[in-house]
């Protein structure tokens, strides 16, 4: 029990430090979107079916439309990371054919703008879609450092359906890249609740530099 | 499974003194999983066995601390957090050496430091395993889920492919271990097994 003990000391301490990374601004702060698409929001489709029971627990929608407006009034920059069939690994691993079945194969073509999605949820003309990623995280293969940098964004929240495996290695690679992470945790969801809670309460902590719910996220930026 | 031995590499992820060594820093905090796991038994049978295949050993170690590390980031990791407060993996220290049962040989790939957690991100390991053909990897060492995770989830969006032995990795406390062995590596590895059948299967 030692180690527990000392584990909690540890995390304890850095976020004595990590509580000063946790400001704002519009210029600086930027809403990264990752696999935010209709194939995993749709009630029809399978991916929402896969995560459904985690995502309503968390009222994953109504937060996610919820925290899209409030980064538009807040002036953010917003950009989609979706999965798509470009993503065509030399070995695929059981997280890849779980995405893969969930999406329809339709060449190059972006699944971010469906008609029948909550209308808050969309992508508008401002945003930016990343058409380019090639593996989980959606730094992976993708224009979205150089996208971020160019408009020198030094805060990422984060928000999606699948905390374990496209939110685990976009924030992973964002903070490796020099970036302050915030997890928005009632905007993901997994396809289990053990996945959800082990992501939430252990994994992500251990990288990610802060994690807040919606609201209290909303909170902390409006000051 | 069969691996091409040619182009399969044990990576040996931070298996330095601070970690392994009852002297070490993190030690104390690290003994019960590496305990319970028997991990540096199956990391020293591992090593072993894949040096006699013939398969490329390949060393990840995390960045040495020293006087200005990490000066030019804004925002910390948290792991860098901590190595600034203890100043683990001593540059000048015993504990950011390789531990005497890891000492890296003659041929060995030895990447450049990682910073933060994955042993891709800003170092020299692709490049190296790329100009040796490396298309397989193992991975084995610490902790199972920051380095060792991020370094398996880097390498998959690299295209490699990946093995995890969930009794060859080790994590800060049995929670920690159990997210990652247990609830990520059977999505991310093309192979997750142990360290008993993944000797059998190369004998």
């Amino acid at each position: 029990m030692l180690n527990n003990l000392m584990s909690e000391s540890m995390k304890f301490l850095a976020n004595l430090t990590q509580k000063t990374y946790r400001q704002y601004p519009k210029h600086l702060t930027a809403l990264v979107l990752v696999d935010v698409q209709k194939e995993f929001l749709l009630p029809v489709e399978s991916g929402w079916q896969s995560v459904s029971d985690v995502a309503e627990t968390v009222n994953f929608k109504k937060n996610m439309s919820s925290l899209i407006a409030f980064a538009r009034a807040q002036g953010y920059d917003i950009l989609y990371a979706p999965y798509t069939d470009t993503i065509k690994p030399t070995f695929e691993t059981p997280a890849h054919q779980l995405m893969k079945d969930h999406i329809q194969v339709r060449g190059n073509e972006v699944k971010v703008a469906p008609n029948l999605l909550e209308q808050s949820i969309l992508p508008n003309d401002k945003d930016t879609i990343i058409e380019d990623r090639t593996g989980l995280s959606a730094f992976s293969g993708s224009s979205l450092h150089q996208k971020l940098q160019d408009k020198n964004i030094e805060n990422l929240i984060f928000a999606g359906p699948f905390i374990n495996i496209g939110l685990d290695s976009s924030i992973r690679d964002a903070v490796e890249y020099g970036y302050h992470a915030t997890l928005v945790t009632d905007c993901a969801a997994a396809t289990s609740n053990i996945e959800y809670e082990m992501a939430k309460d252990t994994t992500i902590p251990r990288f990610c530099q802060t994690l807040f719910s919606n609201s209290l996220f909303q909170t902390k930026a409006a000051k | 499974m069969e691996y091409p031995s040619k182009n399969t590499a044990l990576v040996l992820v931070d298996p330095l003194n601070d970690f392994i060594s009852p002297l070490g820093k993190a030690w104390p905090i690290a003994r019960t999983v590496m305990k319970k796991v028997n991990l540096i038994e199956h990391m020293q049978a591992i090593t072993k066995r894949c040096r006699e295949a013939g398969w490329v050993i390949a060393y990840a170690p995390h960045h040495r601390y020293k006087k200005g590390s990490f000066a030019g980031r804004k925002y910390l990791h948290p792991s860098q957090i901590v190595q600034k407060m203890t100043l683990g993996f001593n540059a000048k220290g015993f504990g950011g050496k390789y531990h005497a049962k890891f000492l890296p040989q003659e041929g060995d790939v030895i990447s450049s430091e990682h910073d933060c957690s994955s042993g891709f991100t800003g170092t020299n390991l692709h490049k190296q395993l790329q100009e040796k053909g490396v298309t397989h990897i193992v991975l084995a060492g610490f902790l199972s889920n920051t380095c060792i995770e991020s370094t398996a989830r880097s390498a998959i969006d690299l295209g490699y492919h990946v093995t995890l032995l969930d009794d060859a990795v080790s994590a800060w406390t049995p929670k920690d271990h159990e997210a990652a062995v247990e609830v990520n590596y059977p999505l991310l590895a093309h192979r997750l097994t142990n360290t008993q059948n993944f000797l059998t299967g190369l004998s």
